[in-house]
């Protein structure tokens, strides 16, 4: 069965909103990766260790996402990323048919 | 076509994966290795090695060996004696060229092709762009566009190459070829191999915050797979026997999946006992009880600072008290031995912060505490901070670009508690060792000027860090020495070498090229869409690769 393209918003660090494409079931980290790659972005390949994936999801898709799993929620505790309730880590988001359209902003990356 | 290896002080990964990856190409390599006994960063006696070997042993063998090339790789601390030596080789053989790599030439390229005596510079990996560079002296082509590489022309005109894409995947390469150190003795009972290339993690204080930054667009952490590190591990056992291994990964098994394959694998073709390192938030109950699995004795962890406020402000680390109470706590159930790494002298540490780094490290009680001095490793984010910021001035950090001073003895900051960070990093492992009840002792001996007593208690304190590594190294010393001595008077390379190489590759093309061609023309018909596809997504991340490339101010985004 051939798999649907997924629209995703992505906001980028200097604000600029891009519309990709993405092919259903790959994370959104794959999907940022493979058209925008930000810098210091996904520096652990998706291995949920790192959180320099880290996005803020829009209020009304947040909803739409599998619960947060415990390996996501202590990675973004013990690494140095500003929280907020929409915070998630888009390597565990895998991108489905009812998150087409979703707009996720990159969070800043945290330097000195 | 004949190249010359050089390092110092102990066996290189980086370097046995270029030899190897040159070998398969049907190049002729050599090694001189010195083992620096005598220079290692706690003492400077060169002395103890002059009398087994010395320059004029180095210089005859390079020049007995006839390279057409003399490839030096150096990090910091070791750039004094590659740049000395470069100058030697230069004035022996001033029509060889000498290429410099590394993490060093890396992170200053400006500054280190510079050097007068050095005719190129290899930034990042060095394999592909080497071979090609060597392809090229055969067919006496240019080389001067190489990617990776930085070329002086004849006019002194350097050219500035743009970077290669990292190299995936990492099985794409041999197995790095350690016969050239083992030779000169540079295995002793543990021996070194590692399983990725580049750290998740970007501390502010590492050079992984430069190269991540450097590499930008695409992602520089690699893995190689269980299959690919077991079939080296089996090499590795057969040939040289070795008591322990040591995975020299920045984080060693992070991804459990490649755990839950290689805790099976490991003890079943391999079974010897391994040392690793792990982070106090990679150190997870399934992690820990993979690795004990797998055949892990102990871990390495990095604790840096005592003070929340440092690690989490400062290093980047953001990882609670508790977490890393926690995480030692796992790591000992797990029946690990916790070896627990700090550094003293960061720019804002007071010595109360210092000070919290005994207090945890008495709550951790890590089997050993290492102890290190903040050392500005050019072009991290902390070193450019500590500039920034009038902790550092201008003329101790080109010092320190020069390679000046060692992270076990030199406190480069200007800091105001510069004493305190002598102090507490000498003291620290016998601390950690010390009885309760003479603490009381150690702590009247802090309350001292910083003096004789200090530096004696920290080089008592070498052995304590880690006895049986200290042990091994002692007895490995004069096996090491001897055998350098040999191996700079020996010459086993193959004689009979001949680079007709060339004439072999372009004979088999010959004869493949019909067959190649047809395939490839039927191929083009199919896919000509995904093709087309293919080449614009490689025109846009050789753009990225442009923005991210490797000299100029770099950026740290906000």
């Amino acid at each position: 069965m051939d798999k649907e393209l997924i629209k995703l918003n992505v906001i980028d660090r200097d604000g600029k909103k891009t519309l990709i494409e993405a092919i259903e079931g790959i994370s959104v980290r794959e999907a940022i990766m493979d058209k925008l790659a930000p810098s210091m972005f996904a520096l652990c390949e998706g291995n949920c260790i790192c959180a320099t994936c880290h996005v803020f999801v829009a209020r009304g898709d947040f909803d739409k996402l599998m619960k947060i799993e415990e390996d996501e929620t202590e990675t973004m505790a013990t690494n140095d990323i500003e929280q907020t309730p929409y915070s998630r880590l888009c390597c565990q988001i895998k991108l489905k048919k009812e998150n087409s359209g979703m707009t996720v902003t990159i969070a800043p990356h945290v330097s000195l | 076509m004949r190249v010359l290896f050089y390092y110092r002080g102990s066996e290189h990964i980086g370097v046995e994966s270029i030899i190897a990856y040159l070998k398969s190409k049907g190049h002729l390599v050599e090694l001189i290795f010195e083992p620096a006994i005598g220079e290692n960063g706690f003492v400077d006696i060169p002395l103890i090695d002059k009398i087994f070997y010395n320059d004029k042993m180095i210089l005859n063998k390079a020049i007995r060996f006839k390279p057409d090339l003399i490839a030096f790789s150096t990090i910091t601390n070791l750039y004094m004696p590659v740049k000395k030596l470069a100058k030697k080789f230069k004035e022996v053989m001033p029509k060889v060229p000498i290429i410099v790599g590394g993490i060093h030439a890396t992170s200053l390229p400006e500054r280190t092709i510079a050097e007068k005596n050095f005719d190129m510079i290899c930034l990042g990996e060095g394999e592909h762009a080497m071979e090609e560079l060597l392809q090229r002296m055969r067919e006496k082509k240019s080389y001067t566009d190489i990617k990776n590489l930085w070329v002086k022309d004849e006019t002194g005109f350097v050219h500035k190459n743009d970077k290669r894409p990292v190299i995936r995947p990492l099985e794409s390469l041999p197995n790095p070829d350690k016969s050239l150190f083992a030779k000169y003795g540079a295995l002793n009972s543990t021996v070194m191999i590692m399983t990725t290339r580049g750290c998740p993690f970007a501390c502010t204080f590492c050079v992984n915050s430069f190269r991540n930054q450097v590499y930008s667009g695409e992602v520089y952490l690699r893995q190689r797979s269980v299959q690919s590190v077991i079939k080296d591990l089996i090499e590795i056992k057969k040939t040289y026997n070795p008591k322990e291994i040591r995975f020299e990964d920045d984080v060693f098994a992070y991804n459990q999946k490649w755990l839950n394959e290689f805790k099976v694998e490991y003890p079943k073709h391999i079974g010897i006992p391994f040392h690793c390192y792990v982070t106090p938030s990679t150190a997870k109950d399934e992690i820990l009880a993979g690795l004990k699995q797998a055949g892990c004795k102990s871990v390495s962890i990095g604790i840096q600072s005592g003070s929340e406020k440092i690690r989490t402000k400062l290093l980047h680390r953001r990882h609670s008290d508790e977490l890393i109470i926690a995480a030692a706590e796992r790591i000992k159930k797990h029946n690990l031995k916790i070896f627990a790494e700090y550094i003293f002298g960061f720019p804002e540490e007071t010595p109360e912060d210092m000070w919290k780094s005994y207090e945890l490290n008495d709550k951790i009680k890590p089997f050993s505490a290492l102890s290190f001095i903040f050392y500005p490793y050019p072009k991290t984010a902390l070193a450019e901070y500590s500039l920034k910021n009038g902790y550092l001035t201008k003329e101790d950090y080109d010092k320190v670009k020069d390679g000046y001073g060692s992270y076990h003895t030199s406190c480069w900051l200007d800091l105001p508690y510069k004493d305190e960070v002598y102090k507490l990093n000498a003291m620290l492992p016998i601390w950690n060792k010390t009885p309760k009840f003479l603490k009381p002792l150690l702590k009247a001996i802090l309350k001292l000027k910083y003096g004789r007593i200090h530096k004696l208690i920290y080089l008592a304190s070498i052995p304590i860090m880690w006895f049986e590594e200290f042990v091994a190294r002692i007895k490995a010393m004069p096996r090491m020495l001897m055998m350098t001595r040999k191996a700079l008077m020996n010459d086993d390379w193959d004689m009979a070498y001949k680079d007709d190489l060339e004439i072999k590759y372009l004979q088999n093309q010959e004869i493949s090229l019909q067959p190649n061609t047809v395939i490839q023309k039927e191929k083009d018909l199919i896919d000509v869409k995904s093709i087309v596809k293919a080449k614009a997504l490689e025109t846009i991340k050789e753009k990225r690769r442009k923005n991210h490339f490797f000299h100029g101010e770099i950026k740290f985004s906000k």
